[in-house]
C-alpha cells in the first residue's frame, strides 16, 4: 500500500451512502437495526437488576411447563400441542353456604380441551387464609363423555401448599384401576395421571377432546376463611422460545443476551483496537528502543495460549461478563494487530503534512493524537467491526466451559444450559438452534460490515 | 505504405472496465514501423502509453472491456491470434519488452541467469546449461559479469538489474524490442549509462525498438520518429528532425517547450490543467480545454490526421489549408 | 527466548491466584510423606510425631529449594519446574495409564490431538490452496462470486458447526457418532480399531473443513490475484511462459513465505481452537483434558496443559523462522 491510498478523506454520511450501494451493506444494517430496536426494547421493558433476580429465582416459574418447545415449533411437527391452562379458583364469604358447623363452598371451572396431546403435568397451588384449622379440598374432574372423577380429598398442609397431582402415585393407580374398569380390552400402553384424565375410554391412547369441568369443594372452618386455588393443566409449548429444565421462559435470557453479548463485543473489540492503535503508534512513531521493546512484547504476547489463560483465569476467579471483559482486553492489548498498525504508521510518518506539523514545532503526543491516529483510523475501522463476532464467540465459548458467572443470562449461557441438559440427545432442538440462530445472525451482520467497510476503505480490493 | 514495415498497428483501441466507469485507454491508434527503426511515444501520465506497449504484447488487465483493431506484425494479423499460439510463436520471440521499473521486474527468488535464460529453455526447448551459457554472455555483452549471473535480484544494484532486464528482452534475438520508460527510476548518471547501451545495442544488433517514455529530452539520442499521445490518442507523429522544427499540434510545442536546453534562453513553460479522464473524455479535440489556441470547432469536432509531409501527421485545426 | 518469557508470564498470571505454589506445595509434601512411608523406624513414631516429623522435613525442604523467598525469586523457580515440564501431580486426574503426573495426562492425550487438528489443519490448508489458487484464474466468474458472498459463514467458528453437525448426522439422522475416539467397547483388531477413528472423525473434521473453506478459499484467491499484478508475473508472461510454468515459479515460489505463515498461524489457532472442538465432540485429546481438568477443579492439570500449549506455540513459531530460512533466499543469505 502507497501512502496515498490512505489519505482520503471520509465523513460518517459518505460512507453510510456508500455501505448501502452494497447489498451486503443494507442486510448488514437491516439486522443491526432490528437487534438495536431488540436492544432498546429489552433495556426498557425488562429492567436489567429485576430480570437477573426473576432469572435465578427458584420459585418464579413454577407455574411454567418444563421443557417446553416454542408455540410455533408445531410448525415442524404438524400437531396441535396443549398449551397451559391455568383456572384460577376463588373461594371466600359470598360463595359460602353454612351446614352445621362448617362453611362449604363450591366453585365449577369449565374448560375446553382440543389439543391433540396431552398435558404434561397438572398441579394445584393452593393459598388460603383460616384461623384455626386448615380447610378441607374435595377436587373433580367432569368429563366430556359426563363420567365425574373425584381426584383427591386433601387437608391443606399450611398457607400456602401445592399439590403435584401428576406426580401422585396414588391418584395414578385409582386412575389406572378406573379406566381399566371402563375399557374392556386390555390396555398396553402406561396410565399415567393426565393420560387417564383425558383419554377415550378405550385401548387406543388418544385425547378425548370437548368441554371439561373442574370442580373444587371447600370445607372452611370460619366465614372469614378465604382460599384461592390455581389449578395448572401445564402444556408442551411455552411463549416464542420455549422453557427450559428449570421452567424458564429462554426469551428472557435471550432478549437480555442481546444486550450482553453485543456490549461485550463491541466492549472488547472497540478497546482493544484503539488500544492497540495507540500502542502501534507510539511504537512506530518514536522507534527506538520503545519501538523493539513493544515489538518483543509483542512476539511474546503472541505465543501466550489465550484460549487455556482465558478459562484457566475464568474458573480461578469465576469472572462476570465484565471483569471478563477488562481480562481480554488485558491479553488482547498487545496482539498481532500491532504489527500491520505499525506498518501503518511507518508510511504515515513520512507523509509531508506530518513533518510540516513537526517542523511548526507541535509535540510528539499532539502529532500522535492529532495526526496520525485520525489518519491509519480508517483501514482499521473494517477490522473493528469484523473481529466484534470473535468476542461474542469467546463468551459464547466461556459460557459452554461453564467457567463463567453463570446467573447472566447470555446466549452462550442459554447454549450450555441445552447443552448440560443433554438438549441434543432428548431432541429439544430449539433450545439450542433459537440462540445459535442469534449468534449466527450477529456474527454474519458483523463480518458483512466489516468486509463492505474493507472495500470501502481498501480501494484495492474493490476490483477483486 | 511498402511491405517492409515490419509492424503496422491499424485503429487499435482498448478499454477497461472500472467502478467508476469504462476507461478508453487506447482510442483508435494507428502507426507503422519499419525494421531497424526507432519510434519514441512520448506524453504525460496517463494518456495510455503504458496500455498501448503492454497491448502491443498482449497484457491485457483483468478488467479488459474492448479490444479493436489491427496489429500486423509481418503482415500477419496477431492481435487476436489464439492464446496459446501467441504465446508460442509471438512472445518474446518476436516481440520482447523490457518494463518499466526493473525492481520489480525481476523475480525475488529466482537466480538472474535463470531468469534471463528461461525464454530459450522455454521457446528454443534449449538444456539448462548451454541456456546458461547463452545467457552469461548476453549478460556479459550488457556488461554484467558472470559473477553477478549467479545471484538473486536482491544482490544487484538498480542498473545492475536494469542491465539484466535488457539483456533478458534481447536473449531471443526479438524482432521488436518495447521499452518501456527503461530509465524512469534510475538515478542520472545510471540513466545515461543505460541509454548509451539501448543505443550502442540498437547499432550492433540491428534492433526495432519502440521506446515510451514521459521524457523528451532522452528521446533524441535513440529515435528516428517521434509520436505524441494525448489523452489515449497519437495527436503527431513525425521525423524526430521535424518534431523539434517543425512541431504540428499545439499539445506537441507546449510540450517541448516545457522542457529545459542546454543552449537558448528560453523561458520554462508548464501547461496549464492536468490530462482529462479517460473516463468521460472530452467532446471534439481532447486537447481543447487546456489548449490557449482553442477555436470553437475544437470543441466540436474531432479534427482529422492533417498530413505535413510524407510521415508527418498531426490532428490539429491549425493545420487547415497549410 | 520468547519461549522462556512466555512460559513465565503464563506462571505469573496462574500464580496470581496462589495456584502454582499450592501444586509445587501438595507435590512436595506428597513425596515426603512417601519417602517416610517406607522407612520402618518412622512408623513405629505416633501419628502426632509423623506429622511434625513431615512438617519440619517439609519446610526444610522448602528452604532448601528457595520456595519460601519472595515471589520473584520463588517464580524463578517455578520457570525452571516448567521449562523441563516438572508439572507436578494432578489432583483428581490419572492418564489412563494410572499416572497421576501431569506430564504424563498431557503427553498421552497429546497425540490424540495432533492426529484430529493437524488433519483438519494440512486438508484445509491445500484445500484452500488449490481451490484459491483455481479460483484466481477464474476471476469474476460464478463460483468466484459465490465464494466471495459465503465468505462472511467463516466468522463462525467450527466447534459452532459442529454442534449443527451433530443435530443433522447423530440425533436425526443417526448415521455418525456424537462424539468421542472409538466406539464402546473398542473393536479389536487394527484396521476395525482404526476405521472406528476414522469413522469418529469424520464430523469434527468436516465441521472444521465448513467454518474456514469459504473465507480461506477467497482469502487465498485474493492473495493470488494481488500477487499475480506483480511485474514480475507480467514480464513472465510476456516472455511466454505457461500458465503452469507461470503459477510454479512467478506466483507460488514467492508467495511461500506469506503462505506458510498463513500455515503456521492456523497451526496456532488450530491448538486453542481445538479445545472448543473437542469438548463439543468428547474427543479425548489435550483440550478435553482441560474441560474434566475444570469439571474437577484439577488445578495443577490446569497450569499444566496451559504451560504445554505456550510450549507448542513457541515451537510453531520456531518452526516457522526456520522454514522461513530455507524458502526464502533474502532471508538466507543476509540471515
Amino acid at each position: 500500500m502507497k501512502g496515498q491510498e490512505i489519505i482520503s478523506e471520509y465523513s460518517f454520511k459518505g460512507i453510510l451512502k456508500e455501505v448501502l450501494s452494497y447489498k451486503a451493506g443494507v442486510s448488514a444494517l437491516v439486522i443491526l437495526a432490528f437487534f438495536g430496536v431488540l436492544i432498546i426494547y429489552t433495556v426498557i421493558s425488562l429492567p436489567y437488576n429485576e430480570t437477573i433476580a426473576l432469572w435465578n429465582s427458584s420459585t418464579a416459574f413454577l407455574k411454567n411447563p418444563r421443557n417446553a418447545e416454542p408455540v410455533w415449533w408445531s410448525i415442524f411437527t404438524k400437531k396441535k400441542k396443549p398449551r397451559n391452562i391455568e383456572l384460577n379458583i376463588d373461594i371466600n364469604g359470598s360463595d359460602l353456604i353454612q351446614e352445621g358447623g362448617i362453611f362449604r363452598g363450591e366453585v365449577r371451572k369449565d374448560f375446553v380441551y382440543n389439543y391433540d396431546d396431552f398435558p404434561t403435568e397438572f398441579n394445584i397451588f393452593f393459598k388460603a387464609n383460616y384461623k384455626r384449622s386448615s380447610p378441607i379440598v374435595r377436587i373433580y374432574l367432569v368429563r366430556p363423555d359426563g363420567d365425574k372423577i373425584l381426584l383427591k380429598e386433601h387437608t391443606l398442609r399450611s398457607q400456602d401448599d401445592t399439590l403435584y397431582l401428576s406426580n401422585d402415585f396414588s391418584l395414578e393407580n385409582k386412575l389406572d384401576t378406573h379406566v381399566r374398569s371402563k375399557v374392556s380390552e386390555p390396555i398396553d400402553f402406561s396410565i399415567t395421571t393426565t393420560r387417564a384424565l383425558f383419554m377415550k375410554y378405550s385401548s387406543r391412547l388418544e385425547v378425548l377432546k370437548g368441554d371439561y369441568s373442574l370442580i373444587l369443594e371447600a370445607e372452611l372452618e370460619n366465614k372469614e376463611d378465604s382460599l384461592t386455588a390455581d389449578v395448572v393443566f401445564y402444556g408442551s409449548v411455552y411463549g416464542i422460545a420455549g422453557t427450559d429444565h428449570l421452567r424458564r421462559p429462554i426469551h428472557i435470557a435471550l432478549l437480555w443476551g442481546a444486550p450482553l453479548d453485543l456490549s461485550f463485543g463491541l466492549g472488547a473489540s472497540l478497546s482493544i483496537t484503539i488500544i492497540q492503535l495507540i500502542i502501534a503508534t507510539i511504537s512506530g512513531w518514536f522507534g527506538g528502543l520503545t519501538d523493539s521493546l513493544i515489538q518483543r512484547f509483542t512476539e511474546i504476547y503472541m505465543v501466550l495460549p489465550f484460549l487455556p489463560i482465558m478459562i484457566m483465569i475464568s474458573l480461578f476467579y469465576k469472572l462476570n461478563l465484565w471483569s471478563l471483559l477488562v481480562v481480554v482486553i488485558l491479553l488482547s492489548v498487545f496482539g498481532f494487530g500491532i504489527k500491520t498498525t505499525r506498518a501503518l504508521v511507518l508510511q504515515v510518518k513520512t507523509l509531508p503534512y506530518i513533518e510540516s506539523a513537526q517542523a511548526y514545532g507541535a509535540s510528539s503526543w499532539r502529532i500522535i493524537f492529532l495526526y496520525i491516529i485520525p489518519k491509519i483510523l480508517p483501514p482499521v475501522v473494517p477490522g473493528l467491526v469484523a473481529s466484534v463476532p470473535v468476542y461474542v464467540f469467546l463468551e459464547a465459548v466461556l459460557s459452554l466451559f461453564g467457567v463463567l458467572d453463570p446467573t447472566q443470562p447470555t446466549w452462550g449461557r442459554v447454549i450450555e444450559d441445552a447443552f448440560s441438559n443433554g438438549a441434543l440427545y432428548k431432541g429439544y432442538f430449539y433450545w439450542v438452534l433459537i440462540p445459535s440462530f442469534l449468534l449466527i445472525l450477529t456474527a454474519i451482520s458483523f463480518s458483512l460490515l466489516g468486509f463492505v467497510l474493507d472495500r470501502i476503505v481498501n480501494p484495492k480490493l474493490r476490483e477483486l | 505504405m511498402e511491405n517492409s514495415d515490419l509492424l503496422k498497428v491499424q485503429n487499435f483501441s482498448l478499454s477497461y472496465r472500472t467502478r467508476k466507469g469504462d476507461v478508453e485507454a487506447v482510442n483508435n491508434i494507428s502507426f507503422d514501423l519499419k525494421k531497424g527503426e526507432t519510434l519514441a511515444i512520448v506524453g504525460e501520465s496517463g494518456c495510455g502509453k503504458s496500455s498501448l506497449a503492454r497491448g502491443l504484447i498482449r497484457l491485457f488487465p483483468r478488467n479488459i472491456k474492448k479490444v479493436e483493431g489491427k496489429i500486423l506484425l509481418d503482415g500477419k494479423d496477431v492481435l487476436f491470434l489464439d492464446e496459446e499460439t501467441f504465446r508460442r510463436e509471438i512472445r518474446w520471440r518476436e516481440i520482447s519488452m523490457v518494463f518499466q521499473g526493473a525492481m520489480n521486474s525481476l523475480n525475488p527468488v529466482l537466480k538472474v541467469v535463470f531468469q534471463v535464460a528461461e525464454p530459450l529453455m522455454v521457446h528454443f526447448g534449449m538444456d539448462k546449461e548451454s541456456a546458461f551459457k547463452r545467457a552469461k554472455e548476453v549478460l556479459g555483452l550488457v556488461g554484467i559479469s558472470s559473477a553477478f549471473a549467479e545471484r538473486y535480484p536482491f544482490e544487484l544494484s538498480g542498473g545492475m538489474k536494469q542491465r539484466v532486464v535488457i539483456a533478458m528482452a534481447l536473449i531471443t534475438n526479438p524482432k521488436l524490442v518495447l521499452l518501456d520508460e527503461p530509465t524512469s527510476a534510475l538515478d542520472i548518471i545510471t540513466q545515461e549509462n543505460i541509454m548509451n547501451l539501448l543505443k550502442m545495442l540498437k547499432k550492433e544488433l540491428n534492433l526495432t525498438y519502440i521506446f515510451i517514455t514521459h521524457d523528451i529530452a532522452l528521446t533524441s539520442e535513440l529515435a528516428d520518429r517521434m509520436a505524441v499521445m494525448y489523452a489515449g490518442e497519437i495527436v503527431e507523429i513525425s521525423p524526430v528532425e521535424d518534431f523539434y522544427k517543425n512541431p504540428s499540434h499545439v499539445y506537441t510545442r507546449l510540450l517541448l517547450d516545457s522542457v529545459p536546453t542546454l543552449r537558448g534562453d528560453k523561458s520554462l513553460k508548464s501547461i496549464p490543467g492536468s490530462p482529462p479522464s479517460l473516463i468521460d473524455p472530452p467532446s471534439g479535440c481532447r486537447f481543447h480545454p487546456r489548449c490557449p489556441l482553442v477555436m470553437d470547432i475544437c470543441k466540436v469536432k474531432e479534427p482529422p490526421s492533417y498530413k505535413i509531409k510524407e510521415g508527418h501527421f498531426a490532428k490539429c485545426y491549425l493545420n487547415e489549408g497549410r | 527466548m520468547t519461549v522462556v518469557v512466555a512460559v513465565y508470564l503464563t506462571i505469573v498470571i496462574a500464580n496470581a491466584g496462589g495456584y502454582v505454589d499450592k501444586i509445587v506445595e501438595t507435590e512436595l509434601r506428597f513425596n515426603i510423606a512417601m519417602r517416610f512411608k517406607d522407612d520402618p523406624s518412622f512408623r513405629n513414631l505416633s501419628e502426632e510425631q509423623q506429622k511434625e516429623l513431615i512438617e519440619s522435613r517439609f519446610k526444610h525442604e522448602m528452604k532448601r529449594r528457595g520456595l519460601d523467598m519472595p515471589f520473584p525469586i520463588r517464580s524463578m523457580y517455578h520457570l525452571k519446574d516448567a521449562i523441563t515440564l516438572n508439572l507436578g501431580r494432578a489432583m483428581y486426574m490419572t492418564s489412563d495409564g494410572g499416572s497421576a503426573l501431569v506430564r504424563n495426562i498431557i503427553l498421552e492425550r497429546l497425540p490424540v490431538t495432533i492426529i484430529l487438528f493437524t488433519t483438519a489443519t494440512v486438508v484445509n490448508f491445500f484445500l484452500h490452496l488449490f481451490l484459491g489458487l483455481r479460483l484466481s484464474r477464474k476471476y469474476g466468474s460464478f463460483w468466484d462470486k459465490l465464494v466471495i458472498a459465503l465468505s462472511p459463514t467463516s466468522v463462525i467458528p467450527g466447534w459452532f458447526y459442529g454442534i449443527f453437525l451433530i443435530m443433522i448426522f447423530y440425533s436425526w439422522l443417526h448415521i455418525l457418532p456424537a462424539g468421542g475416539l472409538v466406539d464402546y467397547p473398542p473393536p479389536s483388531g487394527t484396521i476395525p480399531y482404526f476405521l472406528s477413528v476414522l469413522k469418529h472423525m469424520i464430523l469434527p473434521l468436516a465441521s472444521w473443513i465448513i467454518a474456514s473453506l469459504f473465507l480461506g478459499i477467497y482469502q487465498e484467491r485474493t492473495f493470488f490475484l494481488i500477487y499475480s499484478t506483480e511485474d514480475y508475473v507480467e514480464v513472465a508472461k510476456a516472455k511466454g511462459l505457461t500458465p503452469r510454468q507461470i503459477e510454479n515459479r512467478y506466483l507460488l515460489k514467492p508467495a511461500l513465505p506469506p503462505v506458510i505463515t498463513g500455515f503456521a498461524l492456523s497451526v496456532i489457532s488450530s491448538w486453542t481452537g481445538a479445545i472448543v472442538t473437542e469438548a463439543v465432540f468428547n474427543w479425548p485429546g489435550l483440550g478435553q483434558v482441560i474441560s474434566q481438568a475444570i469439571s474437577y477443579f484439577d488445578a495443577p492439570v490446569i497450569v499444566g496443559v496451559t504451560v504445554v500449549y505456550a510450549y507448542l506455540l513457541a515451537i510453531t513459531v520456531l518452526a516457522l523462522d526456520i522454514i522461513y530460512a530455507i524458502v526464502d533466499p533474502r532471508m538466507r543469505i543476509q540471515g
